[in-house]
């Protein structure tokens, strides 16, 4: 399975932060709108939001929490508006599931159906920070299995050759 | 006979002990000879190297007030009341960029240091320079200080080789910067916005978020320690594009920054074609003045250990 972590969208939503009439200095970075949006879909989904902060250049910052899991996003409004998320699970979680592991894919996925749904936003592509930063076209989804990938411009990597430390518990 | 016998063995003992000595360690001019390469002296010339690096470390706290004064603020709860808008790692911050730029005033221009005082400075740093003292006590002296020179001056270096930004380097004019970044393509007012000196939160070395950010319990740094000098490198004096370059590249989860209305777009480190840094040069680049003076400092010390373990 790849997850991708990123996403781009165009926005019909007025975000532009709020700036000091003289110097031209932002008081609050724009991004608290898209930030707001993305806290209601998690809301309605159960995730408690627990920390929403302005990270200046970097945009809004969003933190929620969900039955031990933890998911972190970053959104930057620069001329499209940049998602990065983060997920995280119980440490105990690591040793016992082949990452990535928990909510965090249903969370994606969930996501990128609320923000299809809504009009005001368009062009939503998603991409792994690699494929973000070789200019890769980006998928019309964050989960992809890799055979549905047969097609697309960047192939992905074959499967790494199995190695008896990767999971030794499994053949023991 | 038996005090000439007595005289006699005397007087080839003398000899004798004064022929071994001066095959040992042959007299050097004005020196006491048997003294030049003893246990004592290197011990001396030691303490002094670990003086000398403890000096360069206790001037960090010295020139702000001193090491006790900032542990006491650090400890004061009254301190915040007292000092409204002056954390309490202030003073000693400052003191570790002083220290850094006083390093690299050493280290920056070795040649023409060396060159203009290599009698002092050799005076100062090398042993064999000078003629040992009269006295085992005054050598040992002698060696301390020398000992005491030499870690100053590796505790300084060993800080500034880890600030180089601090060297100033060239400094672009706003004008100059105006003119970089319309050759670059951009129009002018946004160039013109991108040359006004930055003046947000600066960038964070070790994230603000905690480590490993995959985790539910990342470890956090408490705020006082995350917005302070140690962790923010915020360049005085940068423009807002140049800081925007920096950051872009450093930090991997900037991608660039919204400019003010007027202009009417952002600022994309990607459209500058810009690169993100391998993580390796990201925590050296990233790493603020403050911090690498302090492990500059750390690394002249192991240095001292190390040279001192090899004798």
């Amino acid at each position: 399975m790849i997850l991708r972590t990123m996403a781009t969208f165009r926005s019909d939503l007025a975000d532009n932060g709020v700036e000091a009439e003289d110097t031209h200095d932002f008081i609050e970075w724009p991004g608290r709108a898209h930030a707001l949006v993305l806290a209601d879909i998690l809301q309605a989904m159960g995730w408690r939001i627990s920390k929403m902060v302005d990270s200046n250049e970097h945009g809004w910052e969003l933190e929620a929490k969900l039955n031990g899991n933890r998911i972190w996003m970053q959104i930057s409004p620069i001329d499209e508006i940049i998602l990065m998320f983060e997920g995280s699970s119980p440490i105990w979680t690591w040793f016992f599931a082949p990452r990535p592991t928990g909510v965090f894919p249903e969370t994606l996925t969930a996501i990128d159906a609320a923000l299809h749904a809504d009009g005001r936003f368009h062009d939503l592509r998603w991409f792994t920070n690699k494929e973000y930063q070789h200019d890769a076209p980006g998928a019309p989804t964050p989960v992809s299995d890799i055979q549905e990938m047969a097609g697309y411009a960047s192939p992905p990597l074959p499967p790494r050759p199995w190695r008896e430390w990767d999971h030794p518990w499994r053949d023991r | 006979m038996e005090d000439d016998t007595r005289t006699w063995i005397r007087q080839r003992n003398a000899d004798v002990r004064a022929k071994r000595l001066a095959s040992a360690s042959p007299a050097r001019p004005g020196g006491v000879g048997d003294l030049n390469n003893s246990a004592a002296d290197s011990l001396a010339e030691t303490a002094g190297t670990v003086a000398g690096v403890t000096r360069g470390g206790a001037r960090l706290a010295q020139d702000a007030a001193g090491a006790v004064q900032f542990t006491e603020n650090l400890l004061d709860p009254a301190y915040g009341w007292l000092h409204p808008g002056q954390p309490a790692w202030l003073p000693l911050a400052q003191s570790a960029n002083d220290a850094v730029r006083r390093g690299l005033s050493a280290a920056h221009h070795p040649v023409q240091s060396i060159m203009a005082g290599a009698s002092r400075a050799n005076a100062a740093l090398n042993p064999s320079a000078t003629p040992a003292a009269p006295t085992a006590t005054g050598e040992m002296r002698r060696r301390f200080d020398i000992g005491m020179n030499q870690g100053e001056v590796l505790f300084d270096i060993g800080a500034a080789a880890l600030a180089p930004e601090a060297m100033g380097g060239p400094v672009l004019s706003a004008e100059e910067q105006v003119t970089k970044r319309m050759a670059q393509g951009m129009s002018e007012p946004e160039a013109r916005y991108l040359a006004e000196p930055y003046k947000g939160t600066g960038s964070h070395w070790y994230p603000k978020a905690g480590l490993p950010r995959k985790s539910k319990n990342a470890i956090k740094l408490p705020n006082w320690l995350s917005d302070s000098p140690f962790n923010v490198l915020k360049p005085p004096g940068i423009s807002r594009g140049d800081f925007y370059e920096l950051h872009y590249q450093i930090d991997p989860a900037m991608h660039g920054a919204r400019l003010a209305d007027h202009i009417g777009h952002g600022w994309s480190g990607k459209k500058q074609g810009l690169t993100k840094n391998h993580p390796v040069i990201r925590v050296v680049r990233g790493a603020p003045p403050a911090s690498r003076a302090t492990v500059g400092g750390i690394a002249g010390v192991a240095g001292v250990a190390h040279r001192e373990g090899q004798r």
